[in-house]
């Protein structure tokens, strides 16, 4: 009988001893895409994305253009560099969002009058918003990387010229990471 | 070809003396570490049969019933308790990292929680063979698995419509027929007591079937409706007393 309160009594000290903890975890894996940005604090990755740089030889100038559009929203920027050569490569550097020869856009999708999807600007990215910065371009390759970030503010006005209230997107952490281009010449 | 001689030597050895032997039956505790095989220990996103099973702890109860004290034939019966861990934060983070690829997803949040635990009801025959103070017990058995648990899985993705909704893999359980086989070896160390050592391999056969909530069809990415088999390899020490 002692035998068997023995065995009892290690099955149960058995037991007490696997007391398992239930850990939970928790992971979060963004994604690696080669163009993303944060819109008001939320990961964004474009599904679609076109990237050029165009040399219009009538003033001589070189413009690199992005956009990106996903679910509904757009982001859209653009550098231009004047007294440019007919090459495919894009000087580096930090340009800043001027609204002469660096923009930057936020668009939303909505309906327009004829009941077609467009994408309308949702506020303005006004000089001194943002940046583009190049890191690096390999003209062979033709690809080309960097960070953005910029804000776009609207604001609703009532009647009378009052605001009523103001709205800004913040556009961060955006970057784009050996994005092909494509390379024209607007001979 | 050395090792398989010396086997076969040992087993030639065992069964002369065991045809001599006085068998008695008895009842032993044990514990060790049970280790996941096969699809249950896999880990991989890519493998909807990937169980993300680990080492666990194992213990039980044990026991054999031999029909003739001169006879090395028994039936012995087991009830073991085992733990087969839980989803690491890596295998948590290979998961999102492939729902947010296969999904084209903005990024993935993957939380789980819970572990694998069982407990088996096995019953089989067992050929004893004695040699002075040590036995070699071979069984084979088979039961049931009483499946208690199972990890939950939580699964948010982010900035794809077609998969708004989150998706939940519910936690599982359930009775599973399993079946296999065991060796051990014991070591009197008194009339009554040995101590010993076991090794011993279970297989559930077909997994239990998981509740999966909120994915929306066509599925672009991982989707599991069955869990695997629960295969297992078990290394034990146990202590041993004659009835």
């Amino acid at each position: 009988m002692n035998k068997l309160r023995l065995f009892v009594f290690l099955l149960a000290a058995g037991f007490l001893i696997q007391s398992c903890t239930k850990d939970t975890q928790s992971a979060v894996a963004f994604s690696n895409q080669p163009f993303q940005a944060n819109i008001n604090g939320t990961s964004w990755v474009p599904d679609t994305v076109s990237t050029t740089i165009t040399y219009n030889p009538a003033d001589q100038s070189k413009t690199f253009y992005c956009s990106g559009q996903k679910n509904q929203k757009q982001v859209i920027f653009s550098v231009k560099l004047n007294n440019s050569t007919n090459t495919p490569g894009f000087a580096t550097g930090t340009f800043n969002i001027d609204s002469v020869n660096v923009f930057a856009q936020y668009n939303v999708q909505q309906l327009n009058g004829s009941g077609n999807l467009v994408f309308v600007p949702h506020g303005a990215v006004k000089p001194g918003s943002g940046s583009i910065v190049i890191t690096s371009v390999d003209s062979v390759k033709k690809q080309i990387s960097g960070t953005f970030s910029f804000y776009s503010r609207s604001t609703q006005y009532d009647n009378q010229g009052n605001v009523i209230s103001t709205t800004v997107d913040n556009i961060t952490a955006g970057q784009f990471e050996n994005l092909s281009y494509q390379f024209y010449n607007n001979q | 070809m050395k090792r398989k001689y010396t086997l076969i030597i040992l087993l030639v050895v065992f069964a002369a003396a065991g045809a001599q032997a006085q068998m008695k039956s008895y009842i032993d505790i044990y514990g060790g570490a049970s280790y996941a095989v096969g699809n249950f220990a896999a880990a991989d996103y890519s493998n909807n049969d990937a169980g993300f099973g680990k080492r666990g702890a194992t213990f039980g109860l044990d026991g054999a019933y031999y029909f003739s004290k001169k006879l090395p034939f028994a039936i012995g019966a087991s009830v073991i308790f085992q733990d087969q861990g839980e989803v690491s934060y890596t295998d948590a983070l290979n998961l999102a990292t492939g729902y947010t690829t296969s999904y084209k997803a903005d990024y993935t949040t993957v939380t789980t929680v819970g572990r694998y635990h069982a407990i088996n009801f096995l019953v089989g025959p067992q050929y004893s063979f004695q040699y002075h103070k040590f036995i070699l017990d071979l069984r084979a058995a088979g039961g049931l698995s009483r499946v208690s648990q199972t990890p939950a899985y939580t699964i948010a993705i982010s900035g794809v419509p077609e998969q708004s909704k989150t998706i939940y893999q519910r936690e599982g359980g359930g009775l599973l027929p399993i079946y296999g086989g065991s060796a051990g070896l014991r070591f009197k160390f008194a009339d009554n007591w040995s101590v010993g050592i076991r090794g011993a391999y279970y297989d559930t056969g077909n997994g239990l079937k998981v509740n999966t909530d909120g994915l929306q069809e066509p599925a672009q990415g991982r989707l599991v409706t069955r869990l695997p088999s629960f295969s297992v390899f078990q290394t034990t020490l146990g202590i041993t007393v004659d009835l």
